[in-house]
């Protein structure tokens, strides 16, 4: 516990007595700019690619903000059937340190292995998702020499995804897409802080074809710091979505897929 | 030696016979096999010779056919037909056989055979012949067989011939009646000639025969016996004559003559005779088909005969073709439907049909009665006077035709010719120039006539054209009227504008002055708006079409952001380039609008670049996109879906 509190920054352990009130920090602005790739690579496997470019607001960057994460997020998925399916990959993500004060290293990785199981449910015209996501994470600071530490990530998220224009998800439909995802953390570095982040996201997503969609929402979150279960930290976050599915395979392989249990 | 007893020359002239023997006797084949002769197809059995390139049967001969499977099934016809023929001429025993049998399908093995049961008819006929006549017995019978046994003799004739000639007593009898008569020995009907009946042993018609003369003809009947002399012994000169159809037409008409309540056709000679010269007509016609033979008989009998001189042939001959003409002429005018419906209407058109009408009855047919004494070669058998009168009894018919009142103005027909005859319908002449007369009377009135009906056939097609048009104008705007509840602006301007071709055409045709180009311009007026109005259709069913175009360039894509499968459009460039710039450019056209001569065209243009767009969703068509892509003149990507659109051609 002592050499991971030492690689925190001094004032973390003034911090770690839990306050009589819950403390919430204002607000910071953010940015993500997210792109989700689902290639097909065979009838049941696909390779699901995601990239995030994560900016984070300063003082001296007030909108935008600088870059604070790039995420890059691989894993092979499996498509049980057409309301199913499950993933497995890792993920390499990549931290900034925005602290412009900070003498540290600038830049640290940060590795994950994450499995997934999504459930696709509808109703009427729209379209409800639980996705569970489970992740194995090994983080560090920007401390020089500064240790990994291992969390698990618990992640349950509901989505809908509503049509506007349409009474089905077609090439042109706009959609409104609400979401709310907790995420639960644990492992030896958690004591007090188990709910690392609360997100409750609603996005307006636009269809151009089957393979390629963009949309774009505004999240609030909010969950205890992991120094201090008793401090909340929150965020919004400015969204914006691209999202791929190419397929390469010849078009008669592509064809039978589509139903995959009839 | 031998040069000096078989000179060279003598040898050559041997060979020189020999040659000739057997070219001038050909060698004897034998024919077996399937063949159809007389109306009879059978197995066929006969010896022929061929004789210059004839084939002449010439000995036994055999033709027979059965199918027991037909009869067990249904009914079987069957024949069996034996003899013999001598260089194509039937000789000796002849023997036919034939019929038609059904089964009572019950069948009975006896000794060593299955027995069935047949009923039916069945034609027997046999006896000799000598030289292809008959000679000796003849007979024929026809019997109604019932289970295998002779239930009812329905006719039977027994005649003698020596070779050919009827001799002695012969009778023919059928299921009700019998006929006996006697004929001489050089074969003319001679004594009485009786009939009886099976209800009396008294005969009831006789007919009396003196040398082959008919003089008398008694008849029974309920109302009492009746007796007619038919020709007078002492008159006239006489001449013989085969006992057939002619003669009896003859006796006939001296019945008539007499006003003799007497329908030859009812009577028992007739009727047998008749009968008896089918059946031997059967044999006949097999045995010529065959070969040589005069096996009809000839009753011979004598007649009286006023014979013709060769200036009354000539008259004759020449009245038979005027009147051909003639009755053609009439029976065409007064079938003609225009000139009666005109006749009713118009005193000119009536006058000219009373005179056609009294042409045809009182000139032509009369003499088409006499007429057809001559083409039967009856007349000159017949006493002309008594002829005459009878189809004539006031005379031959005046030159001047009287009209009924029809209104001042209208004379009597009457033609200044150079034919002149008297009323005297005895002299042939005289009916050759009333014929002639009547038919260049006729020839004259169709002429006259012939401007006039076809004037006003042509007014009664403008009658019937102008409903036709009413009619397909109203199908027309009735039909484009349901189609503006379809709300698209480009389809409601092109329905106007089919609606403007449709005002445009009948505003033409109704400006045309009357004239045949104005009657054609009317059939293409009536063709125009049937197209037009398929068109329309097409039109109608523009977005049905559309959808059909949509749904066939769609994939369905599996989503996996949504989880969903979506629609996809496809090869969006041919699909564009139908929606955006043929149909608006079509549409535009129509709306234009259209020349009759351009609707069917256009209306193919549509239909093919659909069903063009409907095939190329499954044809490789990565050029043809390429090509479409900045495309924007729709005749060239019309081209380039290979549908030719030369609007401009007439199909109309």
């Amino acid at each position: 516990m002592l050499v991971f509190m030492g690689s925190f920054h001094i004032y973390a352990l003034e911090e770690n007595v839990l306050p009589e009130e819950s403390d919430f920090e204002e607000a910071e602005g953010r940015v993500w700019f997210n792109t989700y790739g689902n290639i097909r690579i065979s009838k049941r496997l696909f390779w699901d690619a995601q990239t995030h470019f994560r900016f984070e607001e300063t003082e001296n960057t007030p909108f935008i903000g600088q870059i604070g994460q790039i995420y890059n997020r691989h894993a092979i998925g499996y498509i049980y059937s057409k309301k199913f399916n499950a993933s497995l990959g890792g993920v390499l993500r990549v931290n900034f340190n925005t602290d412009e004060s900070s003498e540290d290293r600038s830049v640290v990785p940060e590795w994950r292995i994450w499995h997934q199981y999504q459930f696709a449910m509808p109703l009427g015209s729209t379209m409800f998702y639980h996705r569970i996501r489970i992740e194995h994470r090994w983080t560090q600071g920007f401390a020089e020499n500064s240790n990994f530490i291992f969390r698990n990530r618990w992640r349950y998220m509901l989505r809908a995804k509503v049509p506007l224009n349409n009474y089905k998800f077609e090439p042109g439909t706009f959609y409104v897409s609400p979401e709310a995802e907790l995420i639960m953390q644990s492992g030896k570095a958690v004591v007090a802080s188990p709910m690392e982040d609360l997100r409750l996201t609603t996005t307006l997503g636009y269809i151009i074809n089957p393979r390629l969609t963009f949309a774009a929402g505004m999240m609030y979150s909010t969950g205890q710091t992991l120094e201090n279960g008793g401090i909340y930290k929150q965020n919004w976050t400015f969204r914006f979505h691209m999202y791929f599915s190419p397929d390469f395979r010849k078009v008669k392989n592509k064809l039978p897929s589509i139903h995959f249990n009839d | 030696m031998t040069s000096r007893y078989f000179p060279s020359h003598l040898v050559f002239w041997m060979l020189v016979a020999l040659f000739c023997y057997r070219s001038g006797y050909a060698q004897t084949e034998l024919f077996s096999g399937k063949r159809s002769i007389g109306g009879f197809t059978g197995t066929a059995e006969y010896p022929f010779k061929i004789v210059d390139g004839d084939s002449i049967p010439d000995g036994a001969f055999l033709m027979y056919k059965s199918n027991v499977n037909a009869l067990l099934k249904a009914k079987d016809s069957f024949f069996s037909f034996s003899g013999r023929f001598q260089e194509g001429f039937p000789v000796g025993f002849w023997k036919f056989q034939f019929g038609e049998f059904s089964s009572n399908k019950a069948s009975q093995v006896v000794g060593y055979q299955y027995r069935v049961n047949v009923s039916g008819v069945q034609h027997d006929a046999f006896g000799n012949l000598s030289n292809g006549k008959p000679d000796g017995d003849w007979t024929y019978k026809i019997s109604k067989i019932e289970n295998s046994e002779v239930s009812q003799v329905l006719f039977k004739s027994e005649i003698s011939y020596e070779t050919g000639i009827p001799q002695k007593s012969f009778q023919i009898e059928n299921d009700s009646i019998t006929l006996v008569g006697r004929f001489l020995r050089n074969g003319f009907a001679h004594d009485i000639w009786s009939v009886y009946s099976d209800v009396s042993s008294e005969p009831s018609e006789n007919w009396h025969f003196d040398n082959g003369l008919l003089e008398k003809i008694e008849k029974t009947t309920p109302d009492g016996d009746l007796s007619f002399k038919i020709f007078e012994k002492l008159s006239s000169r006489k001449k013989s004559i085969v006992l057939d159809e002619r003669y009896l037409k003859l006796i006939k008409w001296n019945l008539q003559n007499q006003k003799a309540q007497l329908e030859t056709e009812n009577m028992g000679m007739y009727l047998l005779l008749q009968q008896n010269a089918e059946r031997y007509e059967v044999i006949d016609i097999f045995f010529n088909d065959l070969g040589k033979s005069q096996f009809m008989p000839s009753f011979k009998v004598n007649v009286p005969v006023y014979p013709l001189d060769s200036l009354e042939a000539v008259q004759l001959q020449d009245a038979l073709k005027s009147y051909d003409s003639g009755i053609r002429i009439s029976s065409e005018l007064l079938s003609d439907a225009q000139f009666g419906l005109l006749a009713h209407s118009n005193p000119q058109a009536q006058y000219y049909y009373q005179v056609v009408e009294k042409l045809q009855k009182d000139f032509l047919e009369p003499a088409g009665m006499f007429l057809g004494f001559y083409k039967e070669e009856m007349l000159e058998f017949l006493p002309r006077p008594p002829l005459a009168r009878e189809i004539w009894p006031n005379g031959l018919p005046e030159k001047r035709i009287q009209v009924s009142e029809i209104e001042a103005g209208y004379d009597d027909w009457g033609m200044t010719s150079e034919e002149s005859y008297t009323n005297d319908p005895s002299d042939i002449g005289n009916i050759q120039q009333m014929v002639r007369y009547a038919k260049n009377s006729l020839d004259t009135i169709s002429f006259k006539l012939s401007d006039w009906l076809k004037e006003e056939r042509k007014q009664q097609q403008f009658v019937s054209l102008e409903k036709q048009l009413v009619e397909e104008t109203k199908t027309l705007e009735r039909n484009v009227d349901t189609l503006f509840t379809i709300k698209r602006v480009a389809l409601t301007e092109a329905l106007n504008g089919i609606l403007e071709t449709k005002e445009r055409t009948l505003k033409t045709y109704a400006e045309m002055p009357e004239s045949d180009t104005k009657l054609d311009y009317g059939k293409r007026a009536v063709l125009c708006l049937k197209n037009l109005g398929k068109l329309a259709q097409n039109l109608g069913k523009l977005p049905e079409k559309e959808l059909l175009i949509k749904e066939t360039y769609q994939d369905a894509i599996w989503n996996p952001f949504t989880a969903t499968i979506m629609d996809e459009d496809v090869k969006k460039r041919i699909t564009s380039a139908y929606k955006n710039i043929i149909v608006p450019y079509l549409l535009k056209q129509i709306a234009a609008p259209l020349d009759c001569e351009e609707v069917t065209n256009i209306s193919n243009v549509l239909s093919k670049v659909q069903s063009r767009l409907l095939e190329l969703r499954e044809e490789p068509t990565k050029k043809l996109e390429r090509k479409l892509r900045k495309e924007q003149d729709p005749e060239t990507i019309l081209e380039l879906l290979g549908v030719t659109a030369n609007l401009k051609t007439p199909a109309f």
